[in-house]
């Protein structure tokens, strides 16, 4: 059975990169532009692993890791995708309870090994 | 009074003309026309180019996924994505028909460009070129607008199209920045050796921010390996030897030292200060007598990092430099800076004046002094320095106490300060200063503490004299032994304190043992001798549990060797330890002569084992002083009083030492020069061989000392001696099997599809020889069934004409034996006969056709 990734990324063409190599890679890849779509989506289920961008409107990254751990009270495990040189943010996200990160700009391939890895902890 | 009424027909107003309402009608409507038609263009072109971009994202949702397609495709994907990937391409080749979607996807390319990393970001870049919107961007080269041309130079610098250097380059000095500073991050992003040639090229400034990001670029390639930027020290542009000497010290390239010291004397102050930097940083000190000649002539920025670079680089001879310039020099941060250094040199050498309170004629406030001390409970809550100060000013009036402070004896240095000091104060003045800077004094304190810190101050003045108070300096002292060393005054304490310590607590004091006979001395030597023994034995115990623990074997037990146990009883071991009492004690004889008796602590040496060797073979004792060793003969008293005597094997030994310090060759003095050269003849000699001996000539040439002249001629007889030796067939092997012929077909199929290989293979027939045989076998294993089918045939095709042609041309070339790549000729060359016998069946069949 596939797991199930819900990928939260502003940037259409990185998203729609990520996600055909992740659908590639054999995972059911649920795609949002923005926290509030992604916030919709896991209010109706929690997917096996949750893919994010800090930076997004309406609703950030940290946002996301907070509603998720504190309200929803779920432990999914969630990668964070941060730009380049925002290490404070990558810390505040280990703090809030992200399980790794991964830094752009982003290596399809090296994502593909860190989200099987977490599945694998999971 | 009249006052004139203002009308129409008033001289003030006669200027104001009559305006027609018509006029103003057309006006109004023309304005107004205006401002509609300028709102309208204002949509239409906000509405064409808002448009315009909804085009671009729906075109973009449209050509992502092939791109993700085309980025992710792997030779190995199954039929149906292999099918859809070649249905793909054709519909990426009718898309790029049109300009719009080039555009859009050169767009596309660009922004992933940026998102991603690794393996997916040179497919990209591989995709760009594939697409050929490279040329687009060759074509924006070409353009007049500056904005186009940077544009298609960022492009093409981003996709990293290294075919594009070439067009770029002509960039370098063009007169518009912008398209400059493009071409220039281009130049150094798109080829290692780009760096060079703008360096060599480039005739305008060089922005510090250009600068920069240059360096950025540098830093962010691969494998660079930097050209030494000495070489554009000597630039007539000022901003590349700036920038070479930034280049100079980021990579750490100290071999343009005397050009440094050159580029100090720089006209250009940021150049100087550069070239300062750099030789702070690379620690050069030829470069002081030039700092200290440039000095006086330089801006105070200049004078400033040159007092720096001395602070590192000076020693004391240059104080003198630097007092100097602290008396000469009008400028404060220069004088500021110039101290700093001498500190800097000197750690301490000058001390702040300025602002710090003189405590030269301080006295005790008043009011302290006459107010009664008692030590009743209520004053317990005071200072104890204050309460001592008052307490000891009190006791100070008594004259026993001055008789007895007079009669200890004085530091010779207190006594001095005291005399510059001069103190002739009266203690009633004492009571308008504050305390706090005032040392501790205690009223009653031992006359052997008094004795051993020196701190008693005396003066024959009258009896209030602040000098008479006993000052005892604050010492300092290990945390963990204050109390202990406080309590050192009362020897009934003393013991018990230093017992409680740890030995490891107390290790870094000497053991200072008071009145010990020599008997008790030996005794103490020989039991620590023995403990050592002990602790040695314990330890190579452990040490072997260890390795057997870790081996995780049994350990082996042989009788025919000696046991630890026996080894270290034996007599060489006693032998050892005794020559260490020998050592020991004539150490503490030495210490005697100085009114003290110290037990050094003992060196832990590893007993050397009787097996492998005497211990003259191992054991190489320090060279004495000469003076030394006479102390040492006078100290060195027969036999020490042990119980066990030593044996004549340790007298033996000692001769044998001696001998061996004898024969030791005398020590040789040589300067930098010649140690340099000695070095350089030692590699020589390690790494060379007889090729290396007109160099060795050239250095005798040029050689001043007998040393280097005898090193060089005993090196040269060595290499003369020398056998060249031949490459073993072991070594040539390998080099047979890398250089083995390669056929020029086997590259053409790397590139070419299933068709255009099966029409070289019937070239092969024709054109092919003895290097396309292996390559045709290989063929034989090839995936693609026709390939591996039409190889057979060509191969056999070959071998026939290749045997034709041998027998044409070269008969004897039949005779080799391609197995062994002998000469069977060499076999049998006795008979004919045999020579016939020897044909292979085959090549016979194949001579019948």
């Amino acid at each position: 059975m596939r797991k199930k990734l819900l990928l939260a990324e502003d940037d259409e063409l990185l998203a729609a990169l990520l996600s055909y190599r992740l659908e590639k890679g054999g995972y059911d890849v649920t795609l949002c532009q923005d926290g509030k779509q992604m916030k919709e989506h896991l209010t109706y289920g929690i997917p096996d692993i949750i893919v994010s961008d800090i930076m997004m409107p309406y609703f950030s990254g940290m946002e996301l890791i907070g509603f998720v751990r504190s309200e929803l009270k779920s432990n999914v495990p969630i990668i964070i995708i941060s730009s380049a040189g925002n290490e404070e943010n990558v810390l505040d996200a280990f703090e809030l309870g992200a399980n790794d990160f991964i830094s752009k700009p982003v290596s399809p391939s090296e994502l593909m090994v860190r989200v099987a890895r977490e599945l694998n902890k999971a | 009074m009249k006052i004139p009424i203002l009308t129409y027909k008033s001289p003030v107003l006669l200027g104001a003309q009559k305006i027609h309402s018509d006029l103003l009608w057309d006006l109004s409507i023309l304005f107004t026309g205006l401002a509609i038609l300028y709102f309208a263009a204002v949509f239409f072109f906000r509405n064409r180019i808002s448009s315009k971009s909804e085009q671009v994202k729906q075109r973009k949702k449209e050509l992502s996924p092939m791109i993700s397609e085309f980025l992710f495709h792997e030779d190995d994907a199954p039929k149906e994505e292999k099918s859809n990937y070649i249905d793909l391409k054709i519909e990426i080749r009718q898309l790029l028909k049109s300009d719009f979607n080039r555009q859009v996807l050169s767009e596309i390319l660009l922004d992933l460009r940026k998102d991603v990393s690794g393996e997916a970001q040179k497919r990209l870049m591989k995709l760009y070129q594939d697409l050929g919107l490279h040329q687009d961007a060759f074509a924006k080269l070409r353009s007049w607008r500056w904005e186009v041309i940077s544009k298609g130079i960022s492009e093409l610098t981003q996709m990293q199209v290294e075919e594009s250097y070439s067009f770029i380059n002509k960039f370098i000095n063009d007169k518009r920045g912008t398209i400059r500073k493009q071409a220039e991050i281009a130049i150094v992003t798109l080829k290692k050796e780009g760096i060079d040639y703008f360096l060599d090229t480039t005739i305008y400034r060089i922005s510090e921010w250009q600068q920069l990001k240059l360096l950025d670029v540098l830093r962010n390639q691969e494998d660079f390996e930097p050209s030494r930027f000495k070489a554009w020290l000597t630039s007539n542009n000022k901003f590349v030897v700036l920038f070479a000497l930034r280049l100079i010290k980021y990579y750490n390239q100290n071999d343009a030292i005397p050009s440094l010291i050159e580029l100090i004397k720089h006209k250009n102050n940021q150049i100087k200060e550069e070239a300062i930097s750099c030789i702070k940083e690379f620690n050069v000190v030829e470069a002081l007598e030039t700092l200290k000649l440039v000095f006086w002539k330089s801006s105070v920025d200049i004078k400033i990092s040159i007092l720096g670079a001395i602070a590192v680089l000076g020693t004391k001879v240059d104080l003198e430099f630097l007092r100097l310039i602290e008396n000469k020099e009008s400028n404060f941060s220069v004088r500021s800076k110039a101290i700093s250094s001498i500190n800097a040199i000197v750690p301490g050498s000058i001390m702040p004046k300025k602002g710090v309170d003189q405590i030269i004629g301080n006295q005790i406030p008043e009011d302290i002094v006459q107010e009664p001390i008692s030590d009743t409970d209520e004053d317990m809550n005071e200072p104890s320095a204050t309460k001592t100060v008052l307490h000891s000013i009190d006791t100070l009036k008594t004259e026993q106490r001055v008789d007895k402070l007079i009669e200890a004896p004085k530091n010779e240095e207190m006594e001095e300060d005291n005399e510059k000091l001069n103190i002739k104060t009266n203690i009633d003045e004492i009571a308008s200063i504050s305390l706090d800077f005032l040392p501790i004094v205690i009223d009653e304190i031992e006359e052997k503490i008094l004795k051993t810190k020196s701190s008693s101050v005396t003066t024959e003045l009258n009896e209030k004299d602040i000098s008479e108070i006993t000052v005892v300096f604050e010492e300092v002292v290990a945390p963990f032994l204050e109390d202990s060393f406080l309590s050192f005054e009362n020897t009934n304490e003393e013991q018990s304190s230093l017992d409680e310590l740890s030995e490891g607590e107390i290790a870094f004091i000497p053991i200072v043992i008071e009145d010990v006979t020599d008997s008790e001395k030996e005794a103490l030597f020989h039991e620590e001798a023995l403990a050592n023994e002990q602790e040695i034995a314990l330890r190579l115990e452990e040490c072997i549990e260890e390795e057997i623990n870790m081996i995780g074997l049994e350990p082996y037990i042989d009788t025919d060797v000696e046991t630890f146990s026996q080894l270290h009883s034996s007599p060489f071991k006693e032998e050892w330890i005794v020559e260490k009492k020998q050592d020991l004690f004539n150490e503490t004889k030495e210490a005697e002569a100085l009114n003290l008796e110290v037990v050094y602590d003992e060196v832990k040496i590893d007993a050397p084992n009787k097996e492998e060797g005497s211990v003259s073979d191992q054991f190489l004792e320090f060279p004495f002083e000469e003076t030394f060793n006479e102390e040492y003969n006078e100290l060195d008293k027969p036999p020490l009083e042990t119980s066990e005597k030593p044996s004549k094997n340790v007298v033996d030994k000692n001769f044998e030492i001696e001998a061996i310090l004898q024969k030791l060759p005398e020590p040789k003095y040589y300067d930098g020069e010649t140690i340099m050269t000695m070095r350089l003849l030692d590699d020589i000699e390690a790494l060379g061989d007889q090729r290396e001996i007109p160099v060795l000539k050239e250095l005798l040439l040029e050689a001043k000392t007998t040393s280097i002249i005898d090193r060089i001629n005993e090196i040269m007889e060595a290499f003369a001696l020398e056998i060249p030796t031949q490459p073993s067939q072991k070594e040539i092997e390998p080099l047979s099997v890398e250089f083995k012929p390669f056929s020029v077909f086997e590259d053409l199929f790397r590139t070419c599809d299933t068709e255009a290989k099966l029409i070289l293979m019937d070239e092969i027939i024709d054109i092919g020889d003895e290097k396309e045989v292996e390559f045709l076998k290989s063929l034989l294993e090839d995936p693609e069934i026709r390939i591996r089918e039409k190889a057979e045939p060509i191969l056999e095709a070959l071998q026939n004409r290749l045997f034709h042609e041998s027998l044409l041309f070269e008969p004897s070339l039949a005779f080799i034996d391609d197995s062994r790549g002998q000469d069977i000729t060499e076999k049998y060359e006795d008979s004919f006969l045999s020579q016939l016998l020897s044909f292979p069946n085959k090549i016979i069949e194949k001579l019948n056709g």
